[in-house]
């Protein structure tokens, strides 16, 4: 309630062109957005583009009197989460991925099979819908809860609830076909 | 028949990738300070952003930008163009049609602007009103091409550009026409067309700069529509041959217009002054003509256009002043309006943009959505 609070008061600053504001809604939105970003695409390099992209539609979203109505953290993932979309559709296929940061210790046949799973979870979950991916990214990787995840969104609580089980559903049946041997 | 499932592994497996590699902190401050920069340049471009120059000149629209998310498909052309003839006429939603001035493609609001629009075209008075409502709405097409270029909403400039340059052709045409019956007129007009599209090269220009390069080509034709000139044909009769410039009297109302000459400019061998003859001129931006070519009228003609001129500048030397060309009652050419506009009603529907950028079709996502059904 407090940070919905806090970010309706950014939100006006912002509104106001107020730079405090605009910094400060950087500085605590933008490390989640880019662990997002990254989780989904991969790169780095391309987590840093679609923060700075979703960052630059808030601020000329804003500008024209548009943006977010209350949800600023929503609306902001909401953002992202659509140029990742857009660019997994403009580059036609998935990427494979680079080495994420996980466990790294152990032994070396340890390692490679963290990995090697790890990719299976990866690209399963990038094989679901785009809201089918957002809705379980969002809430059993950033936190979100069923209300957050619900004005993300623009659904209702109910309709988050039932795709959330169609998802889980989806990447268990991608993760097994993953794992069938040949 | 539905098979249960036990989340915790899943859910477990996903745990997996909630270590992401550290983010570099250099990119971090880079991005906080690109961000922070781009936010004062808006604000500072807030008063000086090519929509607002666009305001001067034929621009009229004022309101406040509306940016909503609600409908997602834009509904029939005719309703929105009887709603709109409503709104002019009666003046009911004045808010609404005030407030769709400045939306963009993919706007709720956007289909009433240009619903609006039609409906002026269609209640215009005569053609050049009509050529002026088409330079109007090119301004605004080329406003909207700013707005858009803002947002980076690329895919969305070549409906818009196509609508602008549609704007413009009729415009031109409009221009011609009226050149026939309103050589006044349309000489104003003409200055008026010349003096937009100088601006809309310069304002082109630039745009440039700002899109991506894959995305450049949508502004190719506007620029090269903008390039255009307008060309003007007058007959009259030559009063002084200079090398520089020719004076010619026309033979509508006889004026002394002042036609420059350059090397480009063809002149038939042999004119000689008290020639009557026709002059092919563009019309600058200043009002000034510059000639292009110059060939003798054949005055042997019997229903040619010498003697209908010479009569006509008989009668207005004889009159002295006074004596005015018919107005023109041409109110037809409706049918290629809706034509013209038609492109941009087009650009309102699926792969547009919303506020948050997405450009995914609705339609896409059911599809998806149902692909695995079996849960």
């Amino acid at each position: 309630m407090t940070d919905k609070l806090d970010d309706l008061a950014l939100l006006e600053g912002a509104r106001r062109h107020e730079e405090d504001a605009l910094a400060e809604i950087y500085l605590r939105y933008s490390p989640g957005l880019y662990r997002y970003a990254v989780r989904l695409l991969g790169e780095p390099a391309l987590a840093e583009d679609c923060v700075a992209e979703t960052f630059s539609r808030f601020l000329h979203a804003i500008r024209r009197g548009g943006g977010p109505g209350r949800f600023l953290k929503a609306y902001l993932y909401r953002t992202a989460h659509n140029w990742i979309v857009d660019h997994f559709r403009r580059s036609a296929s998935i990427p494979i991925p680079l080495d994420l940061a996980g466990p790294g210790e152990g032994q070396p046949g340890e390692i490679v099979k963290a990995r090697i799973e790890r990719e299976q979870v990866r690209t399963s979950l990038l094989e679901l819908t785009p809201d089918q991916r957002q809705v379980i990214v969002l809430k059993y990787l950033e936190g979100f809860t069923n209300e957050e995840v619900a004005a993300t969104l623009r659904m209702s609580v109910g309709a988050v609830k039932s795709m959330q089980h169609r998802a889980l559903a989806a990447l268990k049946r991608l993760m097994q076909e993953k794992e069938a041997p040949e | 028949m539905k098979e249960t499932l036990d989340p915790a592994p899943l859910i477990a497996r996903l745990d997996q990738l909630r270590d992401v590699p550290a983010r570099d902190p250099q990119a971090a401050a880079t991005g906080r300070a690109a961000f922070l920069r781009e936010a004062r340049a808006l604000q500072e471009a807030v008063s000086s952003a090519p929509t607002v120059r666009l305001k001067r000149g034929f621009g009229r629209s004022g309101a406040r930008g509306f940016s909503g998310n609600g409908w997602s498909s834009a509904p029939g052309h005719a309703l929105v163009f009887a709603v709109a003839v409503f709104v002019l006429l009666f003046g009911g939603a004045v808010a609404t049609a005030h407030a769709a001035q400045d939306s963009l493609p993919g706007n709720p609001l956007y289909p009433v602007k240009t619903g609006l629009e039609r409906a002026q075209l269609a209640l215009s008075r005569d053609q050049a009103h009509n050529a002026e409502l088409h330079l109007m709405f090119a301004e605004k097409r080329l406003g909207e091409l700013a707005g858009l270029v803002e947002d980076r909403r690329f895919d969305q400039l070549t409906g818009v550009t196509e609508a602008f340059e549609a704007h413009l052709q009729s415009a031109v045409q409009d221009l011609g026409s009226i050149a026939e019956t309103e050589p006044d007129e349309a000489k104003r007009l003409a200055s008026a067309v010349t003096d937009s599209m100088t601006r809309f090269v310069d304002i082109l220009n630039g745009l440039t700069p700002a899109i991506p390069p894959e995305s450049q080509d949508a502004l190719v034709g506007a620029l090269e529509s903008s390039r255009q000139q307008v060309e003007l044909e007058l007959v009259g009769l030559v009063k002084v041959i200079d090398p520089g410039v020719w004076a010619i009297v026309r033979t509508d109302d006889g004026e002394t217009l002042q036609v420059r000459i350059t090397s480009d400019t063809e002149i038939e061998d042999g004119l000689a002054l008290d020639d009557l003859v026709k002059v092919k001129v563009i019309a600058a931006a200043d009002g000034s003509l510059l000639g292009l070519e110059i060939e003798r009228v054949d005055e042997s003609a019997p229903d040619g256009d010498a003697s209908e001129a010479t009569q006509k500048l008989d009668d207005v030397e004889e009159m002295n002043e006074g004596e005015q060309s018919s107005p023109t009652e041409d109110d037809n050419g409706e049918d290629e309006d809706e034509d013209k506009i038609e492109t941009e009603d087009e650009n309102d529907g699926a792969g547009v943009a919303d506020d948050e950028g997405h450009s995914q079709d609705e339609h896409e996502y059911e599809h998806e959505q149902d692909h695995d059904g079996e849960y």
